[in-house]
């Protein structure tokens, strides 16, 4: 026998069957097509309500999308604020928020409802608007018609990153919102309808640059490369390294001294026309695997020069960063991780997400004890 | 250009299917040194300078060695080749080294030195030896001097083993510069299974286990000792992967263009003693330390301490070679004292299968302790790990999926290896599985990967 004959209909059927299995697998294996449709509400795309979203890359979860494209929501029944004890509070955010990589009963938001019912008889409904890759300028936009919507007792942005919140000194951006959450075309509500997820998770690695986010683009051209460099601090860096373009030094203390100004001053304007029903909670990236096992946090003394003039402002912030820290010590925990991730990176866990929904519960407390 | 990025794939698509076209072997040769160079320059440019004079050098010390006769003026020129070759070689990978280990002995007695920031041009390891093996062998009148400066120049930059290996010999590789025959059909098929299994190893196994040996080698007193005895088998099946893949792909890339290169991989953690895996792990650098530094240095022919003091110092240099640390240094230290106190271990052809798994066990677990001094570039984490495995501390308890499975596929292809199954490896065409391994094989690269760039760890060397 030839070693080498190939009979193309062995192949044919092999390639078929195989590519069949991936394609019913799907669920096992693969993440969701989001799909993302027009809520008249809001004003912008969400992802589609009744929509149940796999995500497997980090964490093993299903998200069912509630009302207004809210991860993880169910609206309360009629009359559940009618006896003058319940509280409404919005929490904003990014990913972390959103917590497509937790099942639902472990979202920070389910985790807050839960912890003020249980520990504190408080009836609680809190509302994710958390987005995959929005920051504070996104939440500004929108605030004023989740504002309308729901008549929250309390907006609460929750940082995860410190550059989320520095977005809002990039004053001469477009708001990056509504390309984010552009609707969905045809051919996307296709996928989702044929769930050709693995087959759009093939073309997702094709054309797009993991290590970039971007649209992937081929380069031929010669060396020495140079890795492109940050003019402000991207997650997880910190501000220690900031650089302009060219690599030339930037006067740290000037540039962020500005940035912090801009930020205040947008805060200060957001929390007066919320008449004052707006807090932080700070959910820095600790600790995180460094030389050892890092309690403090890259960006604190950032984080510190933030804090101070928004206390003098009015506007509470909190930072559960100590908590994080104390749940390594305690019980050998990272807030950060997955068993399928980077542990102490990446998205907040179980425990990271008990943690923030903790704070959360106890800023709505304060804001009802004053 | 990485071999796993899709600009590779491109690249090798495009001089593939031109040389293809390209009728006469003088086109052809220009076009696979042209493809080389740009292959190297795509790296950094500034390197070709030195894959230019090393060129030069060999080849003109190779043209005179063939004309001189003369005992002392032969030798004058292979002291050029090795002086030029190793002084590269040592300027580029070492100087940094010495300059730093120098500064921390000034340090102690309170004194200070200046240093310089050397970069390491990729490849300079592989292709210098393979220079100086030329100059060695025509020295030794083994070898018929290249007459063309073309040839010799793709020998020393052909691109599919220009920046890792394998490191080929001119006795093979400059004969097939001479016949550049088109590669037949089955040489295609052969070669593209075996990119196949290459970008299978680097991509779905080594990737993914580097995923867990990165943060816990960085950090071992995090990690509870399960998770840390996993992430030095992880690390073993990772370099393992990592460089046998990358050779894969080197040897099957060549084989598209009609060149056959030399094997570097054996299965090495299937051997039965420390001297057997190195029979059958990096075989091409093996094989050069054992002729051009083992031997002439007398090799077992002088009496057993002189044996010992061969092997001692051809482990550490060939431990030097990896990179200018001194994890490496100790690491080849500790293979020649390995070899040393094994030098009577001679595993019986007859022995029983559970002699024969002992001696494998045995053998592997010399290797793992030798990949821990390897991978951990400082002695407080190197302290770290050992004492989280001896006397564990608490720690986080993590067995992440997707490396756990890369380890199931190593020890399932380690397993079909030693089995009589063998050729379902070969990925025959003829074969009734191939076309399901194949096709899987394919399915779980384009969904599997790990996401993000991760280069070859052999790069660095």
């Amino acid at each position: 026998m030839n070693p080498n004959r190939i009979s193309p209909r062995r192949w044919a059927i092999a390639f078929l069957t195989t590519w069949t299995l991936v394609w019913l697998s799907g669920p096992l294996h693969v993440d969701s097509i989001l799909v993302r449709v027009f809520d008249p509400d809001l004003g912008v795309n969400t992802l589609r309500p009744g929509d149940v979203v796999r995500w497997r890359s980090e964490g093993w979860a299903e998200t069912r999308i509630g009302p207004h494209g809210l991860p993880g929501w169910q609206p309360r029944g009629p009359g559940w604020r009618s006896n003058g004890i319940g509280r409404r509070v919005v929490i904003w955010g990014d990913s972390q928020v959103e917590g497509v990589c937790v099942p639902d009963p472990i979202k920070i938001h389910s985790q807050a409802i839960r912890i003020a019912a249980d520990h504190h008889s408080l009836t609680l409904d809190c509302l994710p608007m958390g987005r995959s890759g929005a920051d504070a300028r996104d939440w500004q936009d929108l605030t004023a018609a989740a504002d309308a919507l729901w008549q929250p007792d309390l907006h609460i942005w929750v940082i995860t990153d410190l550059s989320d919140l520095t977005a809002l000194s990039a004053i001469e951006q477009p708001a990056p919102y509504r390309r984010w959450t552009a609707g969905s075309p045809a051919w996307v509500k296709l996928a989702a309808a044929i769930r050709a997820e693995a087959a759009f998770a093939v073309a997702k690695r094709l054309f797009y640059d993991p290590d970039t986010g971007g649209r992937r683009r081929l380069d031929f051209s010669l060396g020495p490369r140079t890795s492109s460099v940050a003019v402000l601090t991207t997650a997880g860096e910190g501000f220690a390294d900031v650089a302009d373009a060219d690599g030339a030094a930037i006067d740290r203390d000037d540039r962020f001294g500005s940035i912090v100004a801009q930020v205040v001053a947008e805060l200060r304007s957001v929390a007066g026309e919320l008449d004052g029903r707006l807090a932080l909670v700070y959910a820095p990236s600790v600790p995180y695997l460094g030389a050892g096992v890092e309690y403090v946090d890259r960006d604190a003394d950032a984080f510190e020069r933030l804090r101070r003039p928004l206390a003098e402002a009015g506007i509470a912030v909190v930072d559960v960063g100590d908590d994080f820290n104390a749940l390594w010590d305690q019980e050998t925990t990272f807030p950060r991780g997955f068993h399928n991730g980077m542990p102490a990176a990446g998205h907040l866990n179980e425990a990271g997400n008990r943690l923030v929904a903790r704070s959360i519960v106890s800023l709505v407390r304060e804001r009802l004890e004053r | 250009m990485n071999f796993t990025q899709i600009e590779y794939v491109i690249f090798l698509a495009v001089v593939t299917l031109v040389a293809a076209r390209l009728s006469r072997p003088t086109p052809r040769k220009w076009l696979l040194l042209a493809a080389s160079y740009y292959f190297y320059c795509y790296w950094d440019v500034r390197f070709a300078g030195l894959l230019v004079f090393s060129t030069l050098l060999d080849y003109t010390v190779g043209r005179s060695l063939a004309s001189a006769t003369a005992v002392r003026s032969r030798r004058t020129w292979l002291g050029i080749s090795l002086v030029g070759n190793l002084g590269l070689l040592g300027f580029f990978k070492y100087f940094g080294f010495f300059v730093d280990s120098a500064r921390a002995v000034l340090g102690e007695f309170g004194l200070d030195g200046s240093t310089l920031n050397i970069i390491l041009p990729i490849g300079i390891s592989f292709y210098t030896f393979q220079t100086l093996s030329y100059s060695i062998d025509v020295y030794r009148g083994r070898l018929v001097p290249c007459r063309r400066l073309l040839d010799f120049a793709i020998y020393v930059a052909f691109f599919p083993q220009l920046v890792a290996g394998p490191i080929v010999r001119a006795a093979e590789f400059l004969p097939q510069l001479e016949r550049m025959l088109y590669p037949r059909p089955e040489q295609i098929y052969s070669g593209l299974a075996q990119i196949l299994r290459g970008f299978v190893k680097k991509v779905l196994i080594a990737d993914h286990l580097a995923a867990l040996v990165d943060p816990v080698m960085a950090v071992p007193e995090a990690f509870a000792w399960p998770t840390v005895a996993l992430a030095v088998l992880a690390y073993a099946g990772q370099i393992y992967g990592d460089f046998s893949g990358y050779s894969d792909i080197a040897i099957g890339s060549a084989r598209l263009l009609g060149f056959e290169l030399p094997n570097n991989f054996a299965h090495p953690y299937l051997s039965r003693s420390p001297a057997e895996f190195w029979r059958r792990w990096h075989i091409t650098l093996s094989t050069w330390l054992r002729d051009y530094l083992y031997i002439p240095l007398g090799g077992n022919r002088a009496g057993r301490v002189q044996t010992y003091r061969n092997l001692l110092a051809t482990m550490t240099l060939g431990g030097l070679w990896h990179g200018a640390s001194w994890n490496f240094v100790i690491w080849g230290l500790w293979h020649g004292v390995v070899l040393c106190v094994t030098r009577r271990w001679q595993p019986a052809s007859q022995a029983s299968r559970l002699r024969r798994g002992c001696e494998t066990l045995a053998t592997f677990a010399i290797v793992l302790a030798g990949w821990t001094i390897f991978r951990t570039t400082d002695l407080t984490r190197f302290a770290a790990l050992w004492r989280q495995l001896l006397v564990p501390e608490q720690g986080l308890l993590w067995l992440p999926p997707y490396p756990l499975i890369a380890l199931l596929l190593l020890v399932i292809e380690h397993a079909i290896w030693a089995s009589r199954r063998r050729e379902l490896l070969d990925l025959r065409a003829d074969h009734p599985a191939t076309p399901w391994l194949v096709a899987v094989a394919l399915a779980a690269l384009a969904i599997h990967a790990p996401s993000g760039f991760r280069p070859f760890v052999y790069f660095q060397f």
